[in-house]
């Protein structure tokens, strides 16, 4: 059994709210907060988009600016006091950061082209080393928190911000840094909205995760952060990660769910936790048919049909880079606050998954809690957290 | 740091020449069709340091870092967004410009199901690529392919970018003292922590091809891995006596 590390600090925001405990209420109140998309685009597509946008970043740090730049930059704020104390204690040169993103700063990047393409020049002030570039959101972010540690950006598609549990994990386990800020940021925009819709697989309405009725999903956008520390006072703990790659196509997970089956048993090995011991779990489950179906065989071979299960798409809408680190944090509340939030939209379920799949909050102490990611690349990964002992 | 030093057992390193301005076919068709420039390359470099230490690919976990990823294919998109038609994109082209496309591609190519990690950090990315390397190496042990690549940078975003496409690939494996002739020994790995002057290059991950040579050159040196005299990532390349 590996050691477990304690997440003493975490912060949230999304379309539930600006504030983790707007997000935290609204999650447990069962309300979504999915609704019409913000930005123009020629069809229908419910989004998970910020009840207001995110703040201009402050004059020091406006080269850097773009949507996921001040998404990034506001989520530090209710982390700030427990991030300060860990600099203080660790030494800033010992606590890394590594962040999970997909856009970075294309958002900004479409604006610029539009006009590009429009007048035939760039905005004066456009900079694709700051605006645009993953490391632009980097150096921004070492900049706003002060930390010194090593600092990296890990993409890969929707299992960004998860991913980034792995390699923090392995930073601490290996003695590099004793804290690690884990965070994954990612704002709306054209280029992912157009591209899921030219996929197929954006729906036309309010996605339903897990649901026979289920048609698609919707794109949302969030920021989430969680310091984990080698040792501290948290409500839980980073207790396992299990990584794999599918092998088998850029954009549709393996059919009987071989990757999935391997990074949650993966998860369940690196923390000497038994299947029966895992008491929920936070699935991927975007809301395509092809995911849910593997997902559900790799969740029903390794932990049996009676675990409840649960997608949170259907309140954030899928978060792509930060949907690990936002709902690696739900698995957290789950632990922390005692309750199974309802798998938002699976109503009807999809019976023919084999679930149980809670279609209202279940009040459960949970002391084990499962949260999967899967992407395009076949890149998998599960985390598990488990309650403080 | 604890991290343990590292046997190279082989490097790998592309960029365009003269009369080849892509590197050699190494996917099958199926994915050679939709290969960016940077898949390409990635899998050419991975190809060379997989068969000079005769390490199979199909079960080598891959550490793939690029500053700036899949941006000719992100280029095409906005092209479409903003061009003449409905502002549609292509599917393919879509779910070929994430981060993690090389390593996704390399993994389908091979049938590889070890878990891969693609990552970015501006002038710094070869730092973390080795950080993450050598991190997996020290935990788990066995061998790790680190790849660092990156294209051009489009003109139309960064008009004097004085930019050319490079790539290069380390086949990294824990326990020199077991490996019976490695290239060459990395130690020390490094960072002074520094922050300034992180994301200014127009080719951040060149300091992979100055890492390729010291291996290559037969001397023992400390590399700088970012942009030459403002880099806060190095390491030792340390020659093993009688290789």
């Amino acid at each position: 059994m590996n050691e477990p590390y304690p997440v003493t600090a975490y912060a949230a925001a999304n379309a539930l709210g600006a504030t983790t405990r707007d997000v935290v209420a609204r999650l447990r109140e069962g309300r979504s907060g999915v609704g019409p998309c913000p930005l123009p685009v020629p069809f229908e597509a419910p989004t998970g988009a910020l009840a207001s946008p995110a703040p201009t970043l402050p004059a020091a740090l406006a080269a850097y600016d773009s949507p996921t730049a001040r998404l990034a930059v506001a989520g530090l704020d209710e982390i700030r006091v427990a991030l300060d104390r860990a600099l203080a204690r660790r030494g800033a040169d010992r606590v890394a950061l590594v962040v999970g993103t997909t856009t970075a700063g294309l958002a900004h990047t479409e604006g610029a082209h539009a006009q590009l393409t429009r007048t035939g020049t760039l905005p004066a002030a456009y900079d694709p080393h700051r605006q645009h570039s993953f490391g632009g959101v980097l150096e921004l972010l070492r900049r706003a928190t002060g930390i010194r540690g090593p600092a990296f950006v890990v993409s890969t598609a929707c299992s960004a911000s998860a991913k980034a549990f792995a390699s923090a994990q392995r930073l601490l386990r290996a003695g590099v840094v004793d804290a690690v800020l884990v965070g994954g940021v990612d704002a709306l925009c054209q280029t992912t909205l157009r591209g899921f819709r030219s996929l197929e697989i954006l729906s036309a309405a309010p996605c339903r995760p897990l649901s026979r009725v289920r048609d698609g999903i919707n794109i949302g956008e969030g920021v989430a952060y969680l310091l984990i520390e080698r040792d501290g006072e948290g409500a839980a703990s980073l207790l396992g990660v299990g990584e794999s790659s599918d092998a088998h196509h850029m954009s549709a997970p393996h059919p009987e769910g071989v990757g999935a089956l391997a990074a949650m048993r993966g998860a369940l090995e690196d923390a000497g936790v038994a299947p029966r011991d895992v008491d929920h779990v936070n699935a991927h489950s975007p809301g395509t048919r092809l995911n849910d179906l593997s997902e559900a065989l790799a969740i029903a071979t390794l932990l049996g049909r009676d675990v409840p299960v649960v997608s949170t798409k259907g309140y954030t809408g899928h978060l792509l880079g930060a949907g690990g680190a936002t709902e690696a944090l739900f698995a957290i509340v789950a632990i922390e606050h005692g309750f199974i939030p309802a798998s938002l939209g699976a109503d009807p379920v999809d019976e023919t998954l084999g679930l149980t799949i809670p279609t209202t909050r279940l009040a459960r102490a949970c002391r084990r809690v499962l949260s999967n990611s899967f992407a395009f690349g076949g890149s998998n990964v599960s985390l598990l957290f488990g309650a403080a002992p | 740091m604890t991290l343990v030093p590292a046997a190279v057992l082989g490097v790998g390193l592309w960029r365009p020449a003269p009369g080849a301005a892509a590197p050699p076919p190494r996917l099958p068709p199926r994915l050679r069709r939709r290969a960016s420039l940077l898949v390409s390359m990635v899998a050419e470099v991975a190809a060379q340091a997989a068969e000079q230490a005769g390490a199979s690919m199909a079960t080598l976990p891959l550490v793939v870092g690029s500053a700036f990823g899949e941006l000719a294919t992100t280029m095409d998109l906005l092209r479409d967004i903003h061009g003449a038609g409905e502002g549609l994109v292509s599917p393919t082209q879509f779910q070929s410009s994430v981060h993690n496309t090389a390593a996704g591609y390399l993994s389908i190519a091979h049938g590889n199901r070890v878990a891969s990690t693609s990552l970015a950090a501006g002038d710094e990315t070869l730092g973390a690529v080795l950080l993450e390397a050598l991190t997996l190496l020290t935990l788990r042990g066995g061998q790790v392919l680190a790849i660092v690549a990156d294209e051009a940078l489009p003109l139309d975003l960064v008009p004097h970018a004085d930019a050319a496409a490079m790539s290069a690939a380390f086949l990294l494996a824990a326990r020199p003292e077991d490996v019976g002739r490695p290239l060459a020994i990395l130690e020390d790995l490094r960072s002074s922590g520094a922050t300034a002057r992180a994301i200014e290059s127009d080719t951040p991950c060149a300091s992979g091809i100055r890492l390729v040579e010291a291996i290559r050159a037969g001397r023992s040196r400390r590399v700088e891995l970012g942009v030459e005299g403002a880099s806060t990532w190095s390491v030792t390349v340390r020659q093993v006596e009688g290789a």
